[in-house]
């Protein structure tokens, strides 16, 4: 199953968007501002619906979605953060259409009660029957006044449940706590000897006699670390380039996601390093057939990811984003292949704004 | 202003220090002899100034895709650019044969097009449906040179090299394409060294490109 379409409306800084062209691997492009990483949220907040908690952050995704950029807030107390100019009197609408078909999410502006989170239902899927939550099987009035619990709906929505339930946002804020990554991961990457792959990967590039991922003992605590031939090095110690692969690795292998959302992979990545991390990615996506939403401002990525797509025989697209001083997020879809045609004619994509 | 887009780090700077809101159109030439052509007339005969043009070429790109597959992948594309120049070579065939097997290929890769009208000498301008944008296509040859086995930019630099020196005709007799009498170095010094009058005796396409490409909208 993957989403071929979005439409989000009255969400951070977008008014309103409608983007088609979305593929296995979907990479989007813009300038700062322009609603890229809106998007990755986007899609993030839509999964609350079906798993309010995120496993890997230990935390609520809506409170994780109002901190994550400035570290403050929570969804009680600051939600409106997330409306269109902090107006809450609309309710957040994102629709997708997944696999053909339309789904539409509402999101609204209620206090969640974290001692009995059943009673309140911030993201909903709206159906004929009225609003369902999909964690729980709530179903409310579209009126919004009585609610009432029909697991039997759910049978009717497993597979956007299955969908939404393994979402795997990766941006920077996770990335800067190796912690919380390796008490997710590490258990279940290790009882698989998975880490064989992370090795591999980490020896073609980051660090040649990388022969072990282990856990060493650093006071009173445990942390992983890489294994050379000579030495073992704590995974924080670690260039930026080399932590940051293993991570994001780590985190793909132990979950089971069907959609990956990453923000700009190529930070503190040099291009060798950054080929052979987006090749280990798209080698998953291809074999554990999950759809992949990567922002990005850097060309070598595109250029690096078509190569590989090509190779695997993964469809990408390429989505250029603008946003207007009105909020209208305006996309410019195109294939890979026209991304190097346009590289070739001189034209730079991350530019589209002057053509 | 002219922007040359090739190599793309150096227009990538461009754009990014001058603070260009948009390119206001944007010429695509088949090969680099003539995009080098179209860049120097530009500056030789200073079209106005206020639109900017972006002048770029498919060399190495045309064996992977044809002028008018990369024709498609622009007008898709481009929202801001209302105005499309393309600079094509006549080669064997008549100037309307050869205008209409480029619109029939556009239109064969789904654009709907216009029949396209003639505005000036050898150049055409094409009207794309569902898209506000124009298209005008120059084609290069000069005919009446009628031994060249193919029609190209070069045969331009032929006469405005016979404008400079006529007794050149018996060369021009006995060569069987024009890159024969003049090369891309000759031709573009050629362009350098000429008066405006004489270029646009001898270019006129392409004057007319660029008349209809800096023209206000």
């Amino acid at each position: 199953m993957y989403i071929e379409r979005i439409e989000v409306e009255n969400f951070r800084g977008i008014r309103k968007t409608s983007i088609d062209g979305l593929r296995q691997l979907t990479i989007l492009i813009g300038r700062n501002g322009a609603g890229k990483s809106s998007l990755l949220e986007a899609l993030y907040l839509v999964s609350s619906c079906a798993s309010i908690r995120d496993d890997i952050r230990g935390e609520i995704k809506l409170d994780y979605l109002i901190s994550r950029r400035g570290g403050r807030g929570d969804w009680n107390t600051s939600r409106d953060v997330l409306w269109y100019q902090m107006d809450t009197s609309q309710d957040i609408v994102i629709r997708l259409h997944v696999s053909g078909r339309p789904l539409e999410f509402h999101i609204f502006d209620r206090n969640i009660s974290l001692s009995a989170p059943h009673l309140e239902f911030p993201v909903c899927l709206l159906t004929e029957e009225g609003f369902i939550e999909l964690s729980n099987g709530y179903l409310i009035s579209k009126s919004g006044t009585s609610y009432t619990r029909h697991e039997d709906l759910l049978g009717k929505y497993s597979d956007v449940k299955k969908l939404l339930e393994n979402v795997l946002f990766i941006d920077h804020k996770l990335l800067s706590k190796p912690s919380l990554i390796e008490g997710y991961a590490w258990a279940k990457v290790a009882s698989k000897r998975l880490d064989k792959e992370i090795v591999s990967m980490i020896r073609d590039e980051f660090e040649m006699e990388a022969e072990g991922l282990t856990f060493l003992p650093i006071g009173k605590t445990y942390l992983l670390a890489l294994q050379t031939s000579k030495t073992t090095v704590r995974i924080d110690d670690l260039g930026d380039g080399a932590r940051i692969a293993i991570l994001i690795s780590l985190l793909l292998l132990a979950s089971n996601p069907t959609l990956v959302l990453i923000e700009e992979p190529e930070n503190h990545m040099h291009p060798a390093g950054l080929k052979s991390l987006t090749s280990f990615i798209l080698k998953l996506a291809k074999s554990r057939s999950f759809q992949l939403l990567v922002s990005t401002h850097s060309v070598e990525f595109v250029s690096i990811a078509k190569e590989v797509a090509e190779n695997l025989g993964i469809e990408a697209s390429v989505i250029y984003l603008e946003r207007n001083s009105e909020g209208v997020v305006a996309p410019r879809s195109f294939s890979l292949e026209d991304a190097e045609l346009l590289r070739k004619l001189g034209i730079d994509i991350r530019l589209l704004y002057v053509f | 202003m002219l922007i040359q887009l090739k190599p793309r780090e150096n227009s990538l700077i461009e754009i990014l220090f001058r603070k260009l809101p948009r390119v206001d159109a944007l010429v695509l030439c088949e090969g680099k002899t003539e995009s080098e052509v179209v860049k120097t007339i530009i500056k030789k005969l200073k079209f106005d100034v206020k639109k900017v043009v972006g002048v770029t070429d498919c060399e190495g790109i045309n064996t992977l895709y044809s002028i008018s597959s990369v024709m498609v992948v622009l007008t898709k594309l481009f929202k801001r650019i209302k105005t499309l120049g393309v600079v094509l070579d006549s080669e064997k065939l008549t100037v309307q044969e050869r205008i209409k097997s480029f619109v029939d290929s556009l239109r064969a890769k789904g654009l709907k097009i216009n029949e396209p009208q003639q505005v000036c000498h050898q150049t055409f301008v094409l009207c794309v449906e569902n898209y506000d944008l124009k298209i005008y296509v120059s084609i290069s040859g000069v005919h009446k040179f009628s031994n060249f086995k193919k029609h190209t930019i070069e045969d331009h630099g032929v006469l405005l090299l016979l404008l400079k020196n006529p007794n050149l005709k018996n060369l021009i007799g006995k060569s069987k394409t024009a890159q024969e009498i003049i090369s891309k170095d000759t031709l573009l010094n050629l362009i350098r060294e000429s008066g405006e009058e004489d270029l646009r005796k001898t270019f006129p396409h392409i004057c007319c490109l660029l008349r209809n490409l800096c023209a206000p909208n």
